[in-house]
């Protein structure tokens, strides 16, 4: 190994531990001493080397840290909270407009019909005066005779206090309704599904809905009914 | 539905949780180094502190990418010298000179200490592309292949520039003396 050789690969790294540079260096004293004086000016660089930290400088860098992770955090709450209050906003906006907005009538009729089912089973055989203190809760009255009362019951047509009958009829059972007028009623005339149909009247304060099964006629029990159906002013 | 969504927020606190403790591990282990680095990377205190700043709250945001806690060195190193190189984009010309780094004076060993700091302005005077090899050796303990990795050299031009950095610096030294001995004698 000749002497720039050496020089080049002591200076590039004192402390390495190559086994021909130790040879090099045992066999030649002056080699041996420049590999020294190399170990000490690197000892030298490497004390020059280890500049001063700043004091705190640690815990400068997590609080800063702490700082943007916290920031960060923020944003995402003011992220879900803005969500948040734009779908309780939706929900609270669908529930004033949407939902008490359009009642329909016909839907309900029939939606009673199977909720209160017994109503056609069952025979309460109520007088006409029974009938028309129910009536008189909406200001109206049976002037005549309406045949026999199977059921009659307040019910609840969407937040709109009504009256459920079972009447006879020459046809045979018929449900009828009288429904209170509403400004957010939705009034179908006739309507129908798979099993009923029906009809709605609209007298002066307050619906009369009809509802039979397909092969009943209603025409006739609607006449009677409209001619002794009466409101009070 | 609403039930539902009360567990991910936990995991993810406890996710901070670990973040937390590998960066503050990281802090502690390396701040110094890192900061060593920068300083001979800027040669100055203040510039250096606000690189060393960058860089660990860049490290933080990408903490995740950090799968090898072996590699955190030369991670943090990486993304020290983007910053730096950043550091002149912005500004176009953003020249600092190297700080005096003052030494206690008057102290028992007054040669050691004039002669170290001869010695840190020799290193400050080095070019960069020798000074920025030198600092690895030194400062980190890089071997001559991990310097050529992080600064994506060939080895023997690593080897060539570590030659010619202290053997700039030695005979920059011998010439001092030689000069203080014409001097004084």
């Amino acid at each position: 190994m000749d002497d720039l050789e050496f020089r080049r690969a002591i200076y590039a790294d004192p402390h390495q531990h190559d086994e021909r540079l130790k040879q090099a260096a045992a066999q030649d004293p002056a080699k041996a001493q420049a590999w020294q004086e190399a170990k000490w000016l690197d000892e030298k660089v490497q004390k020059a080397a280890q500049v001063a930290v700043p004091d705190g400088l640690a815990q400068r860098l997590l609080l800063r840290q702490s700082m943007q992770a916290y920031r960060q955090q923020k944003q995402q709450r003011h992220w879900y909270m803005g969500l948040a209050a734009s779908l309780l906003l939706m929900v609270g906006l669908t529930f004033t407009f949407w939902q008490p907005g359009q009642v329909d009538v016909a839907e309900n009729a029939l939606a009673h019909i199977y909720h209160e089912h017994k109503a056609l089973e069952v025979d309460e055989n109520l007088s006409l005066a029974q009938v028309n203190a129910k009536l008189a809760s909406f200001g109206g009255e049976f002037v005549a005779d309406i045949g026999k009362v199977y059921y009659a019951n307040f019910c609840d047509f969407k937040n709109t206090k009504s009256l459920h009958m079972v009447l006879d009829s020459p046809e045979g059972k018929i449900t009828v309704f009288i429904v209170p007028h509403n400004e957010k009623q939705k009034l179908s005339e006739r309507f129908s599904n798979h099993e009923y149909q029906g009809k709605t009247l609209n007298m002066q304060r307050a619906s009369l809905i009809l509802v039979g099964n397909k092969q009943q006629k209603l025409s006739s029990l609607e006449e009677s009914l409209k001619a002794k159906l009466r409101f009070s002013a | 539905m609403f039930f539902r969504k009360q567990s991910p927020p936990a995991s993810v606190n406890a996710d901070m949780a670990t973040k937390q403790q590998r960066y503050e591990a990281l802090v502690q282990a390396l701040h110094g180094d890192i900061y060593r680095y920068a300083y001979w990377l800027v040669g100055n205190k203040a510039v250096a502190e606000d690189i060393v700043q960058e860089t660990f709250l860049r490290a933080w945001k990408s903490l995740d990418s950090l799968l090898d806690e072996k590699a955190a060195k030369s991670w943090l190193i990486t993304i020290l010298r983007r910053e730096n190189a950043r550091r002149f984009e912005r500004k176009q010309f953003d020249l600092v000179d190297m700080d005096d780094y003052s030494l206690a004076d008057d102290g028992p060993d007054q040669d050691a200490q004039l002669q170290q700091r001869e010695i840190h302005q020799l290193i400050a005077s080095l070019a960069e592309e020798y000074r920025e090899p030198l600092m690895l050796q030194v400062i980190f303990g890089y071997s001559g292949e991990e310097i050529a990795e992080q600064l994506a050299l060939n080895k023997n031009t690593v080897m060539t520039r570590l030659f010619r950095a202290r053997n700039q610096i030695k005979d920059a030294l011998e010439q001092a003396s030689a000069r203080r001995g014409r001097k004084n004698g």
